[in-house]
């Protein structure tokens, strides 16, 4: 380092710097040319972006084309090719907070930063991003800087929360259990396995009562890893005999992220909710010594507002089946010890010891379980196509590249349970003749990857990955693949090309990848979902999975329910619960008194169905029927105050930024309809345009070359469909009947309002005035019509009215 | 041979052919973009989309017909409403990249899709002539094997570019991205011996007979050590090339056959 | 196949072969401003070419066996007919990069602008038009057997 006041060091110093941490680098990964992508993320993230320099570096040491890195390296988000700030900002535009106001929030940290969007303070110490979906929904909105999460932000208080990043407030970011340090004993055969089981279960039964703390993202962001502490602490700090057998434990997501933190003490089954640091005393020296229940801790049921003991009988839960999610909320993800306990591998190990490969898809193909990752292929179909394509070796993936806004149920179960699903893929190797494996996670989910990660090396270092498995003839193993910020490369042939270390665009199908998939090998690529439902089926055996669901569609499917519900989470039911009941029952209905109204089923791709659709069952057709998919399972609630046509165009524009930009119609068309569909929120379109962007999203269904751009135009083909006088409501009276298109929006205080003053303690431009218990007005000149007011509001105190609207009934009162 | 039925007619193809193919056989019209002879096909533009239907009932499904091979029975339609809708909406969406491309509006008067009036300006697309992302530069390019240039970012930010938007190191100045390009959106210039593309200077190497000029240097150099022949023979023009073989052959007796030619010493190993 | 038999010493300098080459590969062209179109005579494949004691030499492609220009084509735009066995370019692939003419080392590939494509001998598809208007004998053309 050079002294003070000597010159900063020279370019070439700064050159030579960057080489050196390159090639380190390089001296990790290898000079694989597949090495691509992974070598370009940990660039990124030791240069904090990717200087044409540093390119060049990487093309030499892989022998790739600099163009074709400097294809890849614009071409996934989590690459910057711009030096970014100390801390990167990144609010959360996914569905589920969209709805409730990222928008809003986002606006609001433009700002208090006095940066745009991708911009970097002057200080250099801060970046703004707004991200895809961080998989938080139940949370949102949320802002996350370096594992920080923020959840139910406001627009009010963004400039509390971006301090309270700046201090750099690391609770949320402590990694969880950190490097394993489990003794694992090498299985070598399935009574090895059988008897590890016996002496784990011995232990398992030791502890009196155990405190299971949930650490998914969602607990983690309301500071879950504090309770966790704390418990620990006053455990250890309690007499001596009262420590015996008291425990406490991290686990997955139960589901419930509303809540957050969450703690059950079993035996007894008690759930509390909105856990803080200063309640583990008690709980410790109540519960978890006596049995005695905290009152306030429980969780009230959202429509009788009865406190609930245990959790089973809380309506959220009690109307769910929890199939796949057996684990979830139960055991600790980051111990294969707790895994074999509840009794895992013991599927593979039934599989490997008595099943052919063809037993093992038939069984499959039996149970009628297909993709979970929304299209619905027959997964035994699948297998066995693959199984019989020529050619000597066969991969298989698993896709974690969960990329619908307001989904995470892949980023639950992999936080929740891995070996579930990592037991699927290896039964599902053995199936179609595998001998490798890749699981690609995308990078937005860190704590998923950091499970996963683990439980792959777990797995390997106790003989359940690798050469002759549990001593069968089977040899497996896998890697992994962080995602590098690309919708796209959900699709499976745009996926396969990203493991490749190329720019994750689609390419035509056929050839399928079961015939020729990564590298031109034959493929299975299952999602994260399939792969943990399978190891269920081999548990529980094919017929009484299929008994499970509907004529067509099988077992039980995990929903996440975000937006407008009172109890969001993750939910899991049998396919054939009607829609309604999901929300009702499950997600407690719209709070707030609203009036539901709408429900968005299947992400960008799926589609509106309106309030009088949703007894509709869950199930791949009854669903298509509608205008709708399945598929990843994402459930976005909308009540009245959500817009159907910017719901429309929210979808619309996120697509046409995820568009890989191969084709034109979803390159250049989503573009244009965005924009047409803009022109509507903006009251400018003519009656003729709700045709022409009809015909405009039909063209680009049709035309476009991959599943992301024949399906971008779901959400706008079926609100016009069953929102049809919503649309023209815009064009035709200037009027947005939800209150969100602010060019047409027009607040007014009408003779319900009491004068309580919560409109004016909420409006963030102080454009409400009037006395306490006398009634208010809004001063439209300064209105910025964000309808905090009306949010706030208990007596339907404020009208929604059109421009002209207003304008008529103010000249009603000066007559 | 493979029966299928086009636009209602009986046609015989190849197997594997190409469904754009058999069509231009019979003398249909399908406008393509993105097709290139000497690259695989991309299915990028989607002008050359046509309706398929695997049986005689049930639904069809648009498909580009660069991509899609022949099948039994397949019935095409090059002409029904959905087609003309994909086409004339694509050829819309084109038109607002390079609205003065005259191959492009050519095309369009053809289709029948009107240009919207609006324009898709990008920075460098402002010559009017914009690129339409139809990728046959980048893959001629890499064909080459030079990779010089590639699609850079994604969506409808995606432009083509030497990496880092700086002019490539990696290209030689063989300007076949130029002469490919369909909306003629790449500029070449070569003025006294002097070729210009994206912004890059390549000086000709002259003829060493004539003096007129040849190839880059930096591509002649590059085939030079690829092909195995001196620079110096690599960049004699064919006139004067032509020239020395007079000399060498005018003096060989008459009558002379190819297989005495081969013989005779000069052309052994290359001619016959 | 076809081959053609060169015999310089017959040759009388005429150039009746790169007519006759020209109008054999000659394009219909649609009608041009004003005009009436018609036929626009291409590039002749051959060519007579003089030496320095004044003789005269007509020079084509000899269609060689290890053909430097097929190797040299990175577009796969140069194919030796089954038929005819001339090396044919294919319209469509050539890009016009020019290595081809580079990598000949007789001049017998030549660039024609308004073809947008390189040229060569490819015999006339079987009928050299050369041979058939050569007066003298110095070109002629002979169908053998492969």
């Amino acid at each position: 380092m050079t002294a003070m006041g000597a010159p900063v060091a020279s370019i070439d110093a700064m050159s030579s710097d960057t080489a050196k941490r390159v090639d380190r680098i390089l001296q990790k990964r290898g000079t694989q040319s597949e090495q691509l992508i992974h070598v370009l993320q940990d660039v990124n993230d030791e240069l904090g972006w990717l200087p044409l320099e540093s390119l060049k570096l990487v093309a030499d040491g892989l022998g790739v084309p600099l163009s074709r890195v400097a294809s890849v390296s614009t071409f996934y988000k989590a690459f910057s090719t711009r030096p970014r700030g100390k801390r990167i900002v990144r609010v959360c535009m996914g569905t589920a907070c969209y709805v409730r106001g990222a928008r809003e929030v986002t606006e609001e940290a433009t700002r208090e930063l006095g940066i745009q969007n991708g911009e970097t303070t002057a200080d250099g110490e801060m970046t703004l991003e707004t991200v895809n979906c961080l998989g938080a929904c139940a949370l949102g909105p949320v802002m996350v800087s370096g594992g920080v999460v923020v959840g139910h932000l406001e627009a009010g208080a963004v400039g509390k929360a971006l301090e309270e990043l700046k201090r750099g407030n690391q609770e949320g970011a402590r990694a969880l259990g950190g490097e394993s340090v489990e003794q694992l004993p090498e299985l070598k055969s399935p009574e090895d396995l059988q008897s590890w089981r016996n002496q784990t279960r011995g232990r398992a039964s030791g502890p009196v009562r155990q405190a299971l703390v949930c650490a998914g993202t969602g607990c983690r962001a309301a500071g879950a890893a504090k309770v966790s502490e704390a418990l620990a602490r006053w455990i250890e700090a309690s007499g001596s005999e009262a420590r015996v057998g008291r425990e406490v434990k991290e686990t997955g997501c139960h589901g419930f992220c509303e809540k957050g933190p969450l703690v059950v003490v079993r035996p007894e089954e008690t759930l509390y909710v909105g856990v803080k640091e200063s309640d583990a005393s008690e709980i410790v020296e109540r519960t978890l010594a006596r049995g005695e229940p905290i009152s306030r801790l429980l969780c009230a049921d959202a429509s009788s507002r009865k406190r609930v003991l245990r959790w089973p009988e809380l309506p959220f839960y009690a109307e769910q089946r929890r199939v796949v999610l057996r684990n979830a909320g139960r055991i600790d993800p980051a111990s294969l010890t707790d895994y074999v306990a509840s009794g895992g591998y013991d599927a593979l190990s039934r599989v490997l010891r008595t099943m052919s490969p063809e037993g093992v898809i038939e069984e499959i193909a039996r149970s009628g379980l297909r993709g979970r990752g929304g299209a619905g292929y027959p997964t035994g179909l699948k297998w066995k196509r693959c199984a019989e394509a020529v050619g000597g070796n066969r991969v298989i993936v698993c896709n974690g590249d969960e990329g619908d806004p307001g989904a995470y149920m892949d980023r639950s179960l992999i936080e929740a349970d891995p070996h579930s699903v990592l037991e699927g893929m290896i039964i599902g190797a053995y199936a179609i003749g595998a001998t490798t494996g890749h699981i690609y996670i995308r990078h937005e989910y860190p704590l998923a990857l950091e499970q996963m990660g683990r439980a792959v090396s777990e797995a390997r270092r106790a003989g359940l990955l690798g050469r002759a498995i549990l001593g069968s003839r089977m040899d497996f193993d896998v890697s992994m693949t962080r995602g590098g910020g690309a919708f796209v490369c959900g699709e499976e042939t745009a996926l396969l090309a990203s493991i490749e270390g190329k720019p994750g665009r689609p390419r035509p199908r056929p050839p399928y990848p079961t015939e020729r998939g990564l590298f031109d090998l034959p493929t299975v690529i299952n999602n994260v979902e399939t792969l943990a439902s399978v190891t269920r089926i081999l548990e529980m055996g094919a017929a009484a999975y299929a008994a499970i669901g509907t004529e067509r569609s099988k077992g039980t499917k995990i929903f996440s329910l975000v937006g407008k519900a009172r109890n969001t989470g993750l939910v899991e039911v049998p396919m054939g619960t009607s829609i309604r009941d999901l929300v009702e029952k499950v997600g407690g209905g719209v709070p707030r008194g609203r009036k539901l109204k709408a429900v968005q089923i299947g992400g960008p791709s799926g589609g509106c169905l309106p309030e009088s659709e949703l007894d509709r069952p869950v199930d791949y057709e009854a669903l298509g029927d509608a205008g709708a998919i399945m598929g990843s399972g994402g459930i976005i609630v909308m009540d009245d105050r959500t817009c159907m046509v910017d719901v429309a165009r929210y979808f619309t524009e996120f697509l046409e930024k995820e568009s890989c930009g191969k084709c034109t119609p979803c390159r250049d068309g989503l573009r244009e309809l965005r924009e047409n569909l803009e022109t509507v929120t903006l009251g400018r379109a003519t009656a003729g345009g709700l045709d022409e962007i009809e015909e405009m999203a039909r063209a680009i269904g049709l035309g476009s070359l991959c599943g992301l751009g024949r399906t971008a135009v779901n959400p706008v083909l079926s609100s016009l469909r069953h929102f049809r006088a919503e649309y023209l409501s815009h064009v035709e009276d200037g009027k947005c009947p939800a209150g969100v298109c602010r060019e047409l929006a027009r607040f007014r205080v009408n003779e319900r309002c009491n004068g309580c003053g919560l409109c004016r303690e909420a409006c963030p431009v102080n454009a409400i005035s009037g006395e306490t218990r006398s009634p208010h007005s809004i001063a439209q000149e300064s209105c910025v019509r964000c309808g905090a007011c009306l949010d706030v509001c208990h007596r339907g105190g404020i009208d929604i009215l059109s421009g002209r609207e207003l304008e008529e009934a103010a000249m009603e009162v000066a007559s | 041979m493979i029966e299928l039925r086009l636009d209602g007619k009986l046609v015989l193809a190849a197997e594997g052919e190409r469904l754009l193919d058999v069509a231009r056989r019979v003398g249909l019209r399908i406008p393509t973009l993105c097709d290139h002879p000497a690259v695989e096909p991309e299915g990028a533009c989607r002008l050359c989309v046509v309706e398929v239907r695997d049986r005689a009932e049930g639904p069809g499904r648009v498909v580009p017909s660069c991509l899609e091979r022949v099948q039994p029975g397949l019935d095409v339609r090059t002409g029904s409403e959905d087609v003309k809708l994909v086409r004339r909406t694509v050829m819309r969406l084109l038109l607002q990249r390079a609205p003065d491309s005259a191959a492009l509006r050519s095309l369009a008067e053809e289709i029948g899709g009107k240009s919207s009036g609006a324009v898709w300006v990008s920075e460098e697309n402002a010559g009017g002539a914009g690129c339409v992302l139809c990728g046959v530069c980048t893959r001629l390019c890499a064909a080459g094997g030079h990779h010089a240039i590639s699609i850079q970012g994604r969506g409808a930010e995606s432009r083509v570019s030497g990496p880092g938007g700086e002019p490539p190191d990696a290209c030689t100045g063989c300007g076949v991205c130029a002469r490919a390009c369909p909306t003629g959106h790449i500029q070449l210039t070569e003025i006294a011996g002097v070729r210009r593309i994206w912004g890059r200077r390549f000086e000709m190497i002259r003829c060493g007979g004539c003096g007129e000029a040849t190839l880059p240097r930096e591509l002649a150099e590059l085939e030079s050590r690829r092909l195995g022949v001196t620079l110096v023979e690599l960049t004699h023009c064919p006139t004067c090339k032509r020239r020395s073989s007079a000399e060498k052959f005018g003096e060989l007796p008459a009558r002379r056959t190819r297989e005495g030619l081969s013989e005779s010493g000069p052309m052994k190993g290359v001619a016959r | 196949m076809i081959r053609l038999h060169v015999s310089p010493k017959l040759c009388s300098g005429c150039r009746s072969c790169e007519m006759a080459c020209s109008y054999a590969h000659a394009e219909v062209e649609a009608r041009v401003a004003g005009g009436l179109g018609g036929l626009r005579p291409g590039l002749p494949r051959v060519r007579v070419a003089a030496t320095g004691t004044g003789a005269f030499v007509p020079i084509l492609c000899f269609q060689c066996d290890e053909a430097r220009c097929v190797g040299s084509c990175k577009y796969g735009a140069l194919e030796r007919s089954p038929r005819t066995g001339a090396i044919e370019v294919d319209e469509g692939r050539c890009t016009l990069c020019g290595v081809c003419a580079a990598a000949c080392p007789f001049g017998n590939m030549e660039r024609e602008l308004s073809r947008r494509a390189m040229v060569k001998c490819d015999l006339c598809k079987g009928e050299p038009a050369c041979a058939k208007f050569c007066p003298t004998g110095a070109l002629r053309g002979a169908s053998v057997p492969r």
